[in-house]
């Protein structure tokens, strides 16, 4: 049976850990993506509508449910494709512009885009194979 | 009315693994499991490898210079984790520094890679730290 458990603080049984139910909700990544750069194909996602490729190392992610505000936060991370000793980078809201990323991009409430650029040759955007993105914030 | 709820595990009704939060907009909801980390580590490189803490790791393997593994004890379902790592320069903060998914080597359900690289070449660092999302075995 399906069942709903209205609470305002969580601990466990003997009374210890206790955590507030708004620590839980703010507390719980909202969205996280392990995007495949070249093909632009999610590998597991949560809360992913879709992904859009823009060009060499630019992509959009949308979210199904969209955040309550622009203000939350996101991490990435990204492999090097060639060389692990490479430096390899992660703009967020970049916009490739020439070859390189020089407009802003103000993320939505819905939408994120970000650049990768560096790996073999600084400055140069590039499909990393493994790119991770994790959202923070607060829902619709 | 204010609750309190004292239990040792939550599980879901219809799917054990699946438990629904609402979220902050009291519009929508948001999954418990997907949405909590699983692994995370803050580990010094430099002083002896030792965690500053950890959640889900066993141990860890010190594989070469600024390259460490981390094994877990809760093994994830599978290698399509999100993980975010960052690190602390070491040397000159002019220098260019940046830390990285160390590729394939990342990619196994039973430990999270860490690499630090600085000025083009991989150094120990003091501070490294790293969180994954994915879903449990």
């Amino acid at each position: 049976m399906a069942s709903e458990l209205r609470v305002n603080t969580l601990k466990d049984a003997a009374g210890n850990n206790s955590v507030a139910m708004t620590n839980v909700a703010n507390g719980s990544a909202k969205a996280w993506i392990n995007l495949n750069g070249p093909t632009g194909s999610a590998r597991d996602s949560l809360n992913l509508s879709s992904v859009t490729d823009h060009a060499s190392g630019e992509f959009s992610t949308n979210v199904s449910s969209a955040f309550a505000n622009i203000n939350y936060s996101n991490t990435t991370s990204q492999s090097s494709n060639t060389d692990i000793q490479n430096r390899a980078y992660t703009f967020v809201g970049m916009h490739q512009s020439g070859g390189s990323g020089t407009a802003i991009v103000a993320p939505t409430t819905s939408v994120y885009r970000f650049l990768i650029s560096g790996g073999s040759t600084l400055g140069t955007n590039y499909d990393a194979v493994y790119i991770d993105v994790h959202t923070m914030g607060d829902l619709a | 009315m204010a609750s309190l709820l004292k239990v040792d595990a939550l599980t879901g009704v219809t799917t054990a693994g699946s438990i629904s939060v609402t979220g902050e907009g009291n519009s929508t909801t948001t999954n418990l499991q997907q949405g909590l980390a699983k692994h995370w580590v803050r580990f010094d490189q430099v002083n002896s490898n030792t965690f500053g803490d950890t959640f889900n790791s066993s141990s860890f393997t010190d594989v070469g210079t600024g390259q460490t593994l981390f094994t877990r004890t809760s093994n994830l379902a599978n290698d399509d984790y999100a993980a975010f790592i960052t690190s602390e320069v070491q040397a000159d903060y002019a220098n260019v520094s940046n830390s990285m998914l160390a590729g394939a080597s990342q990619l196994t359900t039973s430990f999270m890679s860490a690499y630090h690289v600085e000025a083009g070449s991989a150094t120990d660092t003091r501070t490294i730290t790293m969180v994954a999302f994915g879903d449990l075995a």
